[in-house]
């Protein structure tokens, strides 16, 4: 990744972290982008906009769109805490000092339910090696814990991939073969 | 044919005759007379009917083997297509192999940027072009022959290619829609109608009938027609795609474990679906109220004759293409209800399935509030065609939620909108009940400002008094709300209640005159008049006043 090399324009530094993945696996696993518990910057990023287009996201398009610095120093880290302390003084902005992420938000009825902008990407590609999920498991199971590993949150039947051309197009024509006269 | 199946029929039917004559010989005379006739009544009956049945059979036969083209040869149209979009796709991926695309991707936020050329970019624009609207005219030459519409298309009038033609139409606008190229969402297909200059450039199709057939492009889809026709893409309404008829209540009914997950997965796919939907139509209308926007401000600063023409034109076409996609939205947003009107009694005891079928239902109410803004908030009149799926809409939502107050008030004003007065204002029964009984899902009042433009008066003010007191209702909600109005409203009619016992105008003190009154007061308070009757104290009052100011006052 050119932006990732060390001597790069004056203004911004990227820092190549050595334990990074490619960029191809990272677009599968959202989860890598921002580490949650590393950077003090979780609670008070900016919430995720669906209108961003994402599935082009890169990871320093990802952090620029949050406002979080990733990847930096810990006194980067620091300076960054001041700013947004300063900015958001506790008093008046509680809920974003909160360090615990009520379950109501995460596991309740899909109406209140909050996603959080981490858990864009969370929808597993057909192909994933996300234990518990992928075409083999859950398919032909009785039970609900069946083909279900330990601590996944999802079930790869439960997810359609997102609704291609293709498919909208051989719908329609079921549909309209059985249309009657109507011309 | 006809006179054999005749003779058949009045043989057989004089062969009953006969075994009935047969039978009823034991009988008397008259009787068998009688039945005689009758037969001979019904078998002249019955070979009428049966000829005008054959009569009739032969001309629908007629008719339909003429319809039976036009949809054999809709139907060829339409699998070819299915058979054939991979190549489409692939053409419209081929853009990105034109220098300057891949900037003009990384910076397209949805409508087309007017670009400082210079001649070597617009030497490029001008071939990529070329490029693309040779392709796909190729393209649809190949999709037109292959799938033997030209054939058919000789047998067919001018009306039905264009049906046909309405229907493929509509296919691939819905195909285009949901169609985005190389994995990334911001390469639609207006992005190569934008970069290449599409916009309203068309190409010859074939010919039939003695007239020419066109395609032209819009950054909306592509529009099939005649070159006289209005340039205005239609699309499929998207429910179409969804696939609802998968999971219908039948389909459900009896294998409801065995399809939870996959209807999990539809149900969320179809949320996701409907955010979309409604960005669509947030983005679709910011850009042409944008355009509008600006010739409006033109006219402003200089408002001359033929500007305000160009604006009264534009404001038309605004007009035209805001009811296509209220229209458009309204079908998919109907036939979701319908969907979940079906699909819930089937899934009582499945509370999570049933949570998501709530969001979804949320999301879709929400979608429908935005279809009210441009006639709420701007100056848009949707036509009686919009407002009869209004109607159709809130119809099917009072199915699953007959107490939603803020749904029966917008099917009473739509109604009244298309002059059905039969039902009257079914809404107002909520003021008989209690502030709980009754809910107010969304804001009536979006819906009531966009039916006001065609109702009168009077019932533009009673409208609006439902909606004051049914938030006043649910914004200081009370049980004693009931109460408290009635105790207002008889207050307000006290003096007319008992006129012959209203007393007259009481005596004022002069303000000079105030203290000897409080000292009248005073000397009341004091024990001063003892007895009860209150008719001597009042003239003991008087008395003491009088004789007060006889003695010459307080001074």
């Amino acid at each position: 990744m050119n932006s990732m090399d060390a001597k790069n324009s004056l203004n911004e530094t990227h820092y190549w972290h050595p334990r990074r993945r490619a960029s191809g696996e990272i677009k599968l696993l959202r989860l890598e982008l921002v580490v949650r518990g590393q950077t003090p910057c979780d609670g008070i990023g900016v919430e995720w906009s669906l209108a961003q287009p994402t599935e082009n996201l890169s990871p320093e398009s990802a952090a620029a769109a949050l406002g979080v610095e990733i990847w930096c120093t810990q006194s980067g880290v620091k300076n960054r805490y001041r700013t947004l302390q300063l900015r958001y003084p506790p008093e008046q902005f509680s809920e974003r000092h909160l360090e615990w992420r009520p379950a109501a938000e995460l596991l309740s009825s899909p109406r209140a339910r909050l996603n959080w902008y981490w858990q864009s990407g969370l929808i597993p590609h057909p192909s994933s090696k996300i234990p518990g999920t992928g075409t083999g498991t859950g398919t032909d199971a009785v039970g609900a814990a069946e083909g279900l590993a330990m601590g996944v949150l999802w079930d790869s039947r439960a997810v359609e991939p997102i609704l291609d051309s293709q498919t909208a197009i051989q719908r329609f024509a079921n549909i309209s073969r059985n249309f009657k006269t109507d011309v | 044919m006809n006179n054999n199946k005749q003779d058949v029929q009045a043989a057989e039917a004089a062969e009953a005759a006969e075994a009935a004559e047969a039978a009823e010989v034991a009988e008397a005379a008259e009787v068998a007379e009688a039945a005689e006739v009758a037969e001979v009544a019904e078998v002249a009956e019955v070979a009428e009917v049966a000829e005008a049945a054959e009569v009739a059979e032969v001309a629908e036969a007629a008719e339909v083997a003429e319809a039976v083209g036009a949809v054999q040869a809709l139907q060829l149209l339409t699998q070819e297509l299915v058979k054939a979009w991979p190549r489409l796709a692939e053409i419209l991926s081929q853009a990105k192999v034109f220098p300057g695309f891949q900037k003009f991707l990384d910076g397209y936020r949805g409508h087309s940027v007017a670009d400082k050329l210079n001649s070597k970019k617009a030497d490029e624009k001008r071939n990529a072009q070329a490029a693309v609207g040779e392709a796909l005219a190729v393209f649809f030459g190949d999709v037109f022959r292959q799938s033997g519409f030209l054939d058919a298309s000789k047998n067919l009038s001018t009306l039905q290619i264009q049906d046909a033609l309405r229907v493929f139409e509509e296919q691939i606008n819905l195909g285009l829609y949901h169609w985005f190229g190389h994995n990334d969402r911001n390469f639609q297909f207006r992005t190569v109608v934008h970069f290449c200059d599409l916009d309203g450039v068309g190409c010859p199709l074939f010919e039939a009938n003695g007239e020419e057939w066109f395609v032209s492009f819009s950054e909306h889809g592509m529009r099939f027609g005649l070159e006289t026709d209005a340039h205005i893409p239609r699309t499929a309404p998207a429910y179409m795609a969804y696939g609802l008829e998968e999971f219908s209540a039948s389909q459900i009914q009896n294998r409801v474990s065995k399809v939870r997950r996959p209807l999990f997965a539809r149900i969320r796919t179809l949320q996701r679906e409907v955010c979309l939907l409604e960005e669509e139509w947030e983005h679709r209308n910011a850009i042409v109220a944008v355009e509008y926007g600006k010739m409006h401000e033109k006219v402003r600063r200089n408002p001359d004759a033929e500007a305000q023409n160009e604006l009264a034109k534009m404001f038309e076409r605004l007009g035209v293409f805001r009811n296509e996609m209220a229209s458009w939205m309204l079908k998919t947003f109907i036939a979701l209800e319908r969907w979940l009107t079906d699909v819930i009694p089937v899934l009582k005891y499945e509370p999570d399935i049933l949570a998501e079928l709530d969001a979804l239902d949320a999301v879709v109410l929400s979608g429908l509030q935005k279809i009210f803004l441009p006639s709420s908030v701007s100056r848009h009149l949707y036509s009686d065609h919009i407002v009869e799926l209004f109607l159709a809409w809130g119809e099917a939502r009072l199915l699953r939620h007959p107490d939603d107050l803020s749904c029966q008030l917008l099917c009473d004003s739509a109604r009244l909108f298309l002059g059905i007065t039969a039902h009257g204002i079914s809404s107002a029964e909520f003021l008989q009940k209690k502030n709980f009984e009754w809910v107010m899902s969304f804001d009536p009042t979006s819906a009531l400002k966009t039916f006001s433009r065609k109702l009168a008066a009077d019932e533009h003010k009673v409208f609006t008094s439902l909606a004051t007191i049914a938030i006043a209702q649910k914004l200081w909600p009370s049980p004693l709300n009931n109460y408290w109005m009635m105790c207002l409203a008889s207050l307000a009619e006290m003096p007319q209640t008992f006129p012959d016992k209203q007393m007259p105008y009481p005596v004022r003190p002069l303000p000079q005159n105030i203290n000897i009154h409080m000292a009248a007061i005073l000397g009341r308070a004091h024990g001063f008049v003892q007895e009860a009757n209150v008719d001597a104290e009042v003239y003991k009052e008087r008395e003491f006043l009088s004789n007060f100011f006889a003695a010459g006052g307080a001074e």
